[in-house]
């Protein structure tokens, strides 16, 4: 989702705006064939593209040092960022749970205010969030977004204490016993609710942050700000109950956070992107993304990490790593062919994974549609055997000609 | 041959058939008319309550006008309420102009479940939601509006909003996706909160909050929910509670429209039955011969019918089409004056419907054949041989003289009965006015022969032959004479009793702005007189002309609307100095001890709030405050003219000790003695000289509320004057006929020698002499109207102590239009007798 709505389909400015409009254009259909291509051109996403607006924004082009609990909060400078927490739980009874919660700032134009005594209503930003649950048991997927402006307390984002929040959807720091004891990362609370489910949990960190490409700015194209700062937080000890209409389960398991802020950062020719979070039971953990070219290539911006039980990061480079699709789904509603089965080698780290969907139909019905779900994983470090959780994004695949889908 | 034979008559009189079809399309359309141009008000209210409302069944409000925006961040964001808007919402106006739009500010982020048409935007160039959020003055207007203030994307547009001007820049255009979409839109000034909230002064508010709750148990559950949830002083109540309330105020006022309408009917009704009577007896030989060829009566019956039927629908249709024309003329007066003394409201079409349409059929088709059963009976029931004397018909009504005028005594002492029954009820007003005036009517012939009596005693031998002839034609024709002055009568009674009834209006009202504007300069936030303002004047402005020299006290007045007992309710905070207290009189209650239990926290209420809802000293009313419901005793009942719907009088200080709602909406200044008023307004205007405020003398702002006064009774005086006109047509149709039938007579007079000069002096003296009778009847039937006008309906419609005003003036006007009338309409058979052929009149039976 992250890079397929921020940064991919609306590069430059006016991204929510682009999702609100198209909306509010398409929601009533109040307009005549000849006004629908009219407006259709209209908001042509190139249209957006201009980086008229951009270039009033920070870009990540240089590595600056992450701090805590400052970088948990928000980076009005720049454009885009989120919070992305997801996350694999299991009932006492061993029900599986899969969550995900999600929450973008984009920022509009920083030059426009030029109010001398601004209403509470007035805003630099707008935010949306999205909120997913996996229930695999109940073979049922939920999914829900929301968008609020962030002003009048309706959304924002501090770091100290941390909070981030769209209306009710919120995390927020924990008690503040949990910093005293020197660690960087507070324990939060994480609370989102949308009938007929309901989450609230406790987030503990149990690794330090792990910053990702160099010292937090991730490349993710060839030109100087085309990257993000981008930091994760790969283990979260996670408690709390989770509820489905009137059933409330207890649950445990992990959740991981990604944190990440940027202007511009993927190139044109990028249109998709896969991304792997994996949480593995030798307390290892890999994250990788493969950014797509239009030409249905992996861009050479693709990269990942292997994280040690200690925190350490060894980094994958393409060429580390292989990537199979084992199984397609086809949504029934949009229509759309998503690879949900996937066989991952990483030949030099002797690790060979399967990677399973907990449900095939992980796919958001959100304005923009995504497939993001909780996946489970056998396999083989060495001769031993492995297993694990994880989560996997798949965006692009709405758009079969640019994603060049005969390659894959 | 039968059918054949009526049609033969009625095209042989075309006028006479012309002027009853006119007769029913006046009445008809009268009736019509105003209906259309109350049900297209109505209909415009309900457009303006839906472009407001939404889809929205509930909203939160505060119970003084306002609420805290971070109300709505607690529900949403902290206890995850959803389906709820802020809605920030005020009138503002085109500068220098009465159009006003309606602002509403909004959050899109919320929006979708509740209004769809703000589906769709018109985009300016750089995206239009982000234009909406970040604009500091940007505007979504429809494409309607936009185009009749003439702007394009981008154009900056002028707005008034309280005393100050801002402007707005339109950075889209919504075009509605149906008919009712595009009306909805209309005058809609569509802003973002946060720029409502800053151009509207209405910063951490909202006007209310929309809810929507379903109509199921967990409806009732989050209703629950939501009100646990909601601070002291804020309520969650319908959507339509208020605009149920609002339109509850016009209630009064279009009883008494429909009411006035009805009477142009009624008099219609006179016609119809004096033409459909005119033909039976003008046929009478044609019937007698029929009957003899074996025709039976319940043909004859049914043929009278059939005939008054066709002349009715006619007349219905005609009538159709001139209301819906009367509609439209209307509308424009009904609007106005709803927007001087109730609320905003623009009403851009006539709106029809089948209902209306069905009424007017209905009334048309149906008084016409109900006033035509009687002379239907009449010819049915005539013997062959005596359908063929005239004389007959006339003895048969002198017979029935004492039955006639027993029924009509009866009808009054129902009708009074009625009148004098205490009730609150408008509506028994008029069913009581009814059988009065009917009942009158029916003493119109024992009446005529009383004075043909007196006349021939008395004056008669003065007169001389054509005099005397004229008043006892009057007499032998009774059965058609008597219907034309009943009716002349009716008209010009009502004309007096409307008239009377304004005059004693206006005088009181005069009399009240006498005392009630005492101070020299008046200051207000522009806009109309009497109706409340949404928007007010900051401390400053008061505090600056206090500080001014030639002042020497300045009495404010912050003016607000409350709901109370579901009927919307002025509420008046005002801080007032003791030499300014004797602009309020009272009507119960002794002045002294009234402001003394103001000064402790008690209410004055004005005669229509005692009346409306029944209270009085020593009674006390309880309102929603921001502490909860408070109980306040009435300290007095003081008499206003200025609003129909009750006004509660709170001191200042008390106000503020209940309600939140900042500033003022007008202040009066009195000046040092020495001070002359010109000077005093000249110094005042130069001090607000860079605000948008209206500034008027004593005599300015007199002399503007009684032009406000006046076009309000606009209305009332054009269905007046239609009344007359119908009134007029009748007695010309009946008079006319009348003379037309005594073709052979006159031939027979002239043949006797009568000059021609001496024939036009019978017939006019005949016909004025009918219109001096007339307007003597109409004086007592409209001093009887003047006084139910003024004591029960005025009283019953608004709650008003008015002093009735009799002007002699009035009276002579009254007699003056039933002998001119009269007189105008016998002019025409008079040239018409004069002139005639002597022979071919005689031969013509």
């Amino acid at each position: 989702m992250k890079y397929m709505i921020f940064m991919n389909r609306c590069i430059s400015t006016n991204s929510i705006i682009l999702i609100l409009l198209t909306g509010l254009l398409t929601h009533g259909c109040g307009l005549s064939e000849e006004e629908k291509g009219r407006s259709d051109s209209q908001y042509r996403v190139s249209d957006f593209m201009s980086g008229r607006d951009t270039a009033l924004f920070k870009r990540a082009d240089k590595p600056r040092p992450i701090q805590f609990p400052r970088d948990l909060g928000a980076h009005p400078a720049y454009k885009t960022e989120w919070w992305y927490y997801t996350g694999n739980l299991s009932a006492d009874n061993g029900r599986r749970f899969g969550y995900e919660l999600t929450i973008f700032r984009s920022g509009l134009r920083p030059d426009a205010l030029k109010i001398g005594n601004p209403s509470a209503w007035r805003t630099k930003h707008l935010y949306m969030a999205h909120l997913a649950i996996t229930d695999a048991a109940g073979e049922e997927f939920y999914s829900y977004e929301r968008y609020a402006r962030g002003a009048a307390g309706l959304a924002g984002a501090q770091s100290d204490p941390f909070k981030v929040w769209l209306e009710n959807w919120q995390v927020r720091r924990g008690s503040e016993s949990s910093l005293s004891s020197g660690k960087k990362i507070p324990d939060m609370l994480l609370q989102a609710q949308a009938e007929p489910i309901s989450l609230d949990l406790r987030l503990q960190s149990v690794k330090p942050p792990v910053l990702q490409g160099d010292r937090g700015l991730d490349q993710k194209g060839p030109e100087s700000g085309n990257a993000s700062y981008y930091f994760s937080l790969t283990r979260l000890e996670s408690k709390g109950t989770l509820s489905i209409g009137k059933k409330s389960f207890e649950v445990t398991g992990w959740s991981w956070m990604d944190r990440e802020w940027s202007t511009s950062a993927l190139g044109k020719d990028q249109v998709g992107w896969d991304w792997f979070a994996l949480q593995l039971s030798d307390n290892r953990e890999i994250m990788y993304y493969r950014l797509c070219n239009k030409d249905g290539s992996a861009s050479a911006y693709s990269n990942g990490v292997i994280i040690d039980s200690t925190g350490q990061k060894i980094s994958i480079a393409p060429d580390d790593i292989s990537i199979a699709p084992q199984a397609y789904w086809t949504s029934p509603t949009t229509g759309v062919r998503y690879p949900v089965r996937w066989q991952m080698n990483i030949p030099e780290q002797n690790i060979k994974l399967e990677i399973i969907p907990l449900l095939e139909n992980q796919e958001l019905q959100t304005r923009f549609k995504y497939w993001e779900g909780a996946v489970s994983i056998i396999g083989k470090y060495k001769n031993e055997t492995l297993d694990g959780y994880g989560y996997v994004e798949l965006t692009g695949y709405d758009d079969e000609v640019n994603r060049g889908s005969s390659k894959r | 041959m039968l059918w054949r034979s009526s049609l033969r008559y009625l095209l042989k009189h075309p006028l006479q058939v012309a002027l009853s079809v006119l007769g029913v399309a006046l009445g008809v359309a009268v009736v019509v008319g105003i209906d259309l141009s109350i049900q297209s008000a109505g209909r415009a209210f309900e457009q303006s309550t839906d472009r407001v409302a939404g889809k929205a069944t509930h909203r939160v409000v505060s119970v003084d006008e306002g609420l805290n925006d971070s109300v709505y961040t607690h529900l949403r964001a902290r206890h995850g309420i959803r389906k709820i808007a802020p809605v920030v919402e005020q009138y503002v106006y085109i500068p220098g102009t009465e159009n006003q739009l309606h602002v509403m500010g909004v959050d899109p982020f919320a929006e979708p479940p509740f209004r769809p048409y703000l589906e769709q935007l018109q985009a300016a160039e750089d995206g239009p939601l982000s234009s909406f959020l970040m604009h500091p003055s940007g505007a979504v207007l429809s494409k309607g509006t936009a185009d009749e203030l003439d702007l394009k994307i981008s154009d900056t547009l002028q707005v008034r909003v309280g005393d100050q001007i801002q402007n707005v820049e339109l950075i889209g255009i919504l075009k509605g996706r149906d008919q009712y979409n595009r009306q909805v839109l209309e005058d809609l000034l569509i802003l973002d909160v946060s720029t409502a909230q800053e151009m509207l002064g209405m910063k951490g508010k909202l006007s209310y909050i929309d809810v929507i709750i379903p109509q199921s148990e967990m409806g009732t559950v989050k209703a629950d929910r939501i009100r646990s949830l909601l601070p002291g002083g804020l309520e969650l109540q319908r959507s339509n509670t208020r605009s149920a309330a609002i339109e509850k105020m016009i209630s009064a006022f279009k009883t008494n429209l429909q009411s006035l309408s009805f009477l142009a009917l009624i008099v219609g009704m006179f016609l119809i039955y004096n033409t459909m009577t005119f033909s039976v007896l003008q046929r009478r030989a044609q019937i007698g011969r029929l009957q003899a060829l074996g025709v039976t009566r319940s043909e004859i019956f049914r043929l009278i019918l059939v005939e008054a039927g066709a002349i009715g629908l006619l007349g219905t249709v005609v009538g159709l089409v001139g209301g819906y024309v009367l509609g439209g003329g209307l509308v424009e007066l009904v609007t106005r004056t709803i927007n001087d003394i109730y609320f905003n409201l623009s009403v851009r079409e006539v709106a029809v419907n089948a209902g209306i349409i069905l009424k007017g059929v209905a009334l048309g088709l149906g008084a016409t054949l109900l006033t035509a059963l009687i002379p239907a009976r009449e010819a049915a029931r005539s013997s062959p041989r005596v359908s063929l004397s005239r004389s007959s018909v006339e003895k048969g009504l002198l017979d029935r003289l004492p039955t006639i005028s027993a029924i009509g005594f009866i009808l009054i002492g129902v009708g009074s009965a009625i009148l004098l029954y205490p009730s609150n009820q408008i509506f028994l007003g008029y069913a009581g006015l009814l059988p009065v005036i009917i009942g009158y009517a029916l003493l119109t012939p024992l009446f005529v022969v009383g004075m043909v009596w007196f006349v021939r005693r008395g004056i008669g031998s003065v007169s001389g032959l054509s005099g005397r002839m004229a008043v006892q034609n009057i007499k032998d024709q009774l059965s058609r004479s008597s219907v034309a002055i009943a009716a002349l009568a009716v008209a010009v009674a009502a004309t007096i009793g409307v008239s009377t009834s304004i005059s004693s209006f206006r005088d009181t009202v005069e009399n009240w702005l006498q005392y009630r504007l005492q101070a020299d300069v008046f200051v207000s936030v522009p806009g109309n007189v009497s109706r409340r303002q949404a928007r007010t004047m900051d401390e400053e402005v008061v505090s600056d002309i206090k500080d001014l020299g030639e002042v020497k006290a300045v009495h404010t007045l912050l003016r607000t609307s409350r709901i109370y007992e579901g009927s919307v309710v002025d509420m008046e905070a005002i801080e007032i100095t003791l030499p300014g207290r004797d602009r309020y009189r009272f009507k119960e209650g002794d002045p002294k001890q009234a402001w003394n239990i103001l000064e402790k926290g008690g209410v004055l209420i004005s005669e229509p709030m005692a009346f409306d809802h029944e209270v009085t000293v020593g009674d006390s009313i309880n309102l929603e405050t921001r502490r909860g419901k408070r109980s306040f005793p009435v300290g007095g009942v003081f008499y206003d003219y200025s609003s129909d719907i009750g006004t509660i009088l709170m001191d200042r200080g008390i106000f503020n000790n209940h309600y939140r709602e900042q500033g003022y909406t007008s202040f009066s200044i009195v000046g040092h003695s020495n001070v002359e008023a010109e000077q005093l307004t000249d110094v005042v205007e130069r001090k607000l000289a860079n605000r948008q405020l209206s500034i008027r003398s004593n005599k300015e702002l007199r002399t503007l509320s009684m032009q406000i006064f006046d076009r309000t009774f606009t209305v009332t005086r054009v269905l007046q004057m239609l009344t007359v006109l119908v009134a007029l047509i009748g007695v010309f149709s009946a008079l006319m006929a009348i003379q037309l039938e005594r073709t052979r007579e006159i031939g027979m007079l002239r043949a006797l020698g009568f000059t021609r000069r001496q024939i036009s002096g019978v017939m006019l003296g005949q016909t004025g002499a009918m219109g001096t009778i007339a307007g003597l009847l109409a004086l007592p039937l409209g001093f009887v109207l003047a006084v139910v006008l003024v004591y029960v309906i005025n009283k019953r419609s608004f709650g008003w102590t008015l002093e009735l005003a009799w002007s002699y003036e009035v009276l002579w006007q009254a007699m003056g239009i039933a002998v001119g009338a009269a007189l105008l309409s016998g002019l025409y058979p008079a040239i018409k007798m004069a002139g005639m052929n002597v022979v071919r009149a005689l031969r013509e039976e």
